[in-house]
């Protein structure tokens, strides 16, 4: 749960215009906050060889009129966790965010969140049972599950492989190079969401126990010190 | 596929389309409520009548710069044209009069300045330009300095502003933001300010009515003449309300006794509809000189109609209500201030030269008479009532510790323990003394009681104090904090009267010293001697014929109990004076089977000795012994029967 904040973006846009020496030294002290906890997420991405090798292995063709299932690159999915220090625009509900952590790469957001819904993978299509009557004299009733015979069309959320245990054997193969763990803070009030739990960016965060965010805010609120000691007064969102 | 991310710090920037249209209509809904509901009618029509010079100050500067370029013509329909346009734009007449006014007076026509102000408003709807500053570019423009059009950043390219042509400028104005006005007035904040702008107009309305509503009904001609009027009617109301005060301080004391004295009366029944009329003028007259203390409303009006005429017509608009209540006030006590009219002719005289001062003292001094005699009479009533009251209380205390029976199982307490001469222990002292206070209670209480229906206050208050004096005797009684031996006046007057007489008793014991005499001293033979009984000759009581007091068959119940113990105590007497002569005519005839002194004692005598009966039965084995066997035969048998044969 980010830390909500009033009048950072406000604070930004003036350092931007009136005090840029400002901004650039509140964008370095957030960038020395979070560096520590990038590296280390950087540092959980595994290597090619660690994974189920026909993820790593390019397309043998770029002639597909779809998007293919990304494949996975342990430079590039290094390269695409880092951090970013401009405000996000507002999104539906109205909220911008002004700090963030994000593992940009395709293969990176697979390998951090894979398995997180569905720890054995999606589901096969439609699970059925049939259960059997043998009478008195028989063995006794039993019953028959079985999953429902699949038509070519893809479907959202099921498994869409031929091999029914797909997901299961590619979930735990990335299990094995590093388990999912909930950025949560324990002791908050509430059951901890799967949406905060990753391999890289998110066990990252939890391994630093919060010291980063304390840093981040010790910025925000250093920017705005060294603003106002300049002689700048915010009213609201006037200058 | 969304971004993979932790969100560290976060800032709700809101949905800015939406918070425009909610500020708007708070906005509305705020000026609404201050204007009709929050501030009350004294509040709004100041801020109306506000508004109405506000804007007739505008309107009369742009009628002016019309007139002085010689389009005075053109003075109402710009006006219309103004009005027209606020409304439907939701514009306010404080931007658009102003505007109008620099593009009239640049362009020195009233068709051009519309046609500019319409496509300025255009513009200003369509970019980010205030209307103030369009205008201000056009004015330039239209003298030849088109630079500040370029300066609006309205994608007016560089060709156009070197060429300087206005009117290819402004034809590309007018194609780029053509409509834009109307298609603002049409979103939701502009149409909240269009309803702003009609509820400021319909204000300014109503204090064009207010203003002009004062000029018809102050006869004024216009507004100069109004305002000569006010500080007129300032003046004059300041010198009326000083002489209102001058009256009522020089008769202060007179109206305070006579408010003390109608206040008295209202307690009372009698009390004419005229004293009510005149408390209520006083009430009046008394608020109304607390109002005019606290504004100093004469001086105030002279002194706002100077500095701010506009401001004192509101104001005296709102104290012309107060002035009327304190004319009638002034009516209601005096015949001099009946009517508003002969007000004016007063002007200038006291109240002694006018007559109301005389007439005033008069009715003042007959009041004080018919209210003496009224409050004799009233005076009395209350003493009347006083003594009641106490005599009630009193009444009061006396029930509470009167129990007839107890008085009546006591009374013959009180003539045992007379009857034997005096009392043995304090305890039954003090028990017969609280029995003879109470009934001594009571007949105060009885005597109070007839002097209550009597009315006669003497009768009553003498009673009441002689039961008060009974109640604390007994109250002493009961306390028992002394020793009662020692009180012989209380003791003294529970002395029997002649009731109970020693003498009989001297005269039985002398008879049975004779009979014993005789017994002593006799001749062998047993004389019977026929003595009459010592009860004979005792003093009787009448009947009760059902006609007497209470006190007097309490009295009579009293005696009879009296009499009673006394014939039983001689009864007694004569009895065990029998019962020796008895004993010694036995002990002359011998001894016939034993003399015993307590032979002829029973439990009556009260010698002490125990009789013990017991019964002896020697019969009760053998029947236990019976029962028994047959029981046994019946349950075992025996050689000649079975069990159970019974």
């Amino acid at each position: 749960m980010p830390t909500e904040v009033k009048g950072v973006v406000e604070l930004l846009k003036a350092s931007k215009e009136f005090a840029p020496d400002l901004l650039k030294q509140y964008q370095t002290e957030v960038g020395n906050a979070l560096a520590t906890v990038v590296s280390k997420a950087r540092g959980f991405i595994p290597a090619d060889a660690s994974l189920l090798s026909g993820w790593s292995k390019p397309l043998s063709s770029d002639a597909a009129n779809y998007r293919a299932f990304p494949k996975f690159n342990s430079g590039e999915a290094k390269r695409g966790i880092g951090y970013k220090t401009t405000p996000s625009r507002a999104n539906k509900a109205g909220w911008s965010y002004l700090v963030r952590i994000v593992n940009a790469s395709a293969g990176g957001a697979i390998y951090e969140t894979a398995g997180r819904k569905n720890k054995d993978g999606q589901p096969n299509y439609k699970r059925k049972s049939v259960v059997y009557r043998t009478g008195g004299d028989g063995p006794g009733d039993f019953q028959i599950n079985y999953y429902e015979e699949k038509d070519n069309s893809y479907r959202k959320g099921y498994n869409n492989s031929l091999n029914p245990n797909a997901g299961k054997q590619f979930i735990n193969s990335l299990n094995s190079t590093g388990q999912l763990v909930n950025a949560r803070p324990k002791g908050l009030v509430g059951n901890p969401g799967r949406k905060s739990t990753g391999r890289a960016i998110y066990r990252a965060w939890a391994e630093d126990e919060g010291k980063a965010n304390a840093a981040v805010l010790k910025a925000i609120e250093k920017a705005g010190f060294n603003f106002q000691k300049k002689g700048f007064v915010f009213r609201g969102n006037k200058k | 596929m969304s971004d993979v991310s932790i969100n560290i710090v976060s800032q709700f920037l809101g949905q800015k389309a939406f918070d425009k249209a909610g500020n708007s209509a708070n906005k509305l809904a705020t000026n609404v409520k201050r204007a009709l509901i929050g501030v009350g009618f004294e509040e709004f029509a100041r801020r109306s009548i506000n508004a109405f010079a506000a804007n007739e100050k505008e309107m009369a500067g742009l009628s002016k710069t019309l007139k002085n370029l010689g389009l005075q013509m053109q003075d109402a329909s710009v006006a219309s044209y103004l009005d027209k346009l606020a409304l439907a734009t939701g514009a306010l007449k404080a931007d658009l009069v102003p505007a109008f006014q620099t593009l009239a007076v640049t362009t020195k026509d009233t068709a051009d300045a519309t046609t500019l102000l319409n496509l300025a408003m255009d513009v200003s709807a369509g970019s980010t330009n205030s209307l103030d500053s369009v205008v201000s570019a056009l004015t330039k423009a239209y003298k030849g300095n088109v630079g500040g059009l370029g300066k609006l950043n309205v994608g007016i390219n560089k060709t156009m502003l070197e060429t300087g042509d206005l009117q290819e400028i402004v034809a590309y104005l007018s194609k780029t933001f053509s409509g834009q006005a109307k298609t603002a007035a049409e979103t939701y904040a502009n149409r909240v300010l269009r309803i702003k702008t009609a509820i400021e107009d319909a204000q300014e309305a109503i204090g064009k009515g207010l203003v002009d509503s004062l000029t018809i009904l102050t006869g004024s001609k216009n507004i100069d003449e109004l305002q000569t009027k006010i500080i007129t009617f300032g003046t004059q109301a300041g010198e009326v309300f000083r002489k209102l005060a001058g009256f009522i301080k020089e008769n202060e004391t007179t109206l305070k006794n006579v408010a003390a004295l109608l206040t008295g009366l209202f307690i009372g029944s009698k009390i004419t509809a005229g004293i009510y009329v005149f408390i209520g003028a006083l009430k009046a007259i008394n608020a109304t000189m607390k109002v005019l203390r606290a504004t100093s409303i004469g001086t105030a009006i002279a002194t706002m109609a100077v500095l701010n005429p506009l401001g004192a017509v509101a104001y005296a608009a709102v104290l012309v209500g107060l002035i009327a209540g304190t004319v009638k006030a002034v009516d209601l006590l005096a015949d001099s201030y009946d009517k508003a009219a002969k007000k004016s002719n007063f002007m200038g005289k006291n109240p002694i030269q006018t007559g109301t001062y005389l007439a005033t003292t008069k009715k003042l001094v007959n009041y004080t008479k018919v209210l003496t005699a009224e409050e004799l009479k009233q005076l009395k009533a209350k003493q009347l009532k006083l003594a009641i009251d106490k005599a009630n209380l009193a009444l009061g205390k006396g029930t509470d510790v009167f129990d007839i029976e107890k008085i009546q199982l006591n009374a013959a307490l009180i003539g045992q323990a007379e009857a034997l001469g005096k009392a043995t222990t304090g305890a039954q002292i003090l028990a017969i003394a609280n029995d003879v206070q109470r009934l001594k209670v009571k007949q105060s209480i009885l005597a109070l009681e007839d002097a209550i229906a009597s009315q006669d206050i003497k009768r009553i208050e003498s009673a009441t104090a002689t039961l008060n004096a009974d109640l604390k005797v007994l109250g002493t009684l009961q306390s028992q904090s002394f020793t009662l031996l020692g009180i012989k006046s209380i003791l003294d007057s529970f002395k029997p009267k002649s009731l109970i007489d020693q003498e009989n008793l001297n005269e039985a014991l002398g008879k049975i010293k004779a009979m014993m005499d005789l017994l002593a001293g006799g001749t062998g033979k047993v004389t019977s001697t026929s003595t009459p009984s010592s009860l004979t000759g005792q003093p009787k009581i009448e009947l009760l014929t059902g006609k007497e007091s209470l006190a007097a068959i309490i009295e009579v119940t009293d005696a009879v109990a009296v009499l009673a113990d006394v014939m039983a105590q001689i009864q007694e007497q004569e009895n065990y004076a029998a019962y020796l002569s008895l004993i010694e005519f036995q002990r002359k005839l011998g001894d016939f089977g034993g003399y015993s002194a307590d032979m002829n004692r029973g439990a009556g005598y009260g010698s002490g000795s125990t009789v013990t009966v017991e019964i002896v039965d020697k019969t009760s084995g053998l029947i236990e012994v019976v029962q028994t066997a047959v029981q046994e035969n019946n349950r075992f048998g025996n050689n000649l029967s079975y069990a159970g044969a019974i």
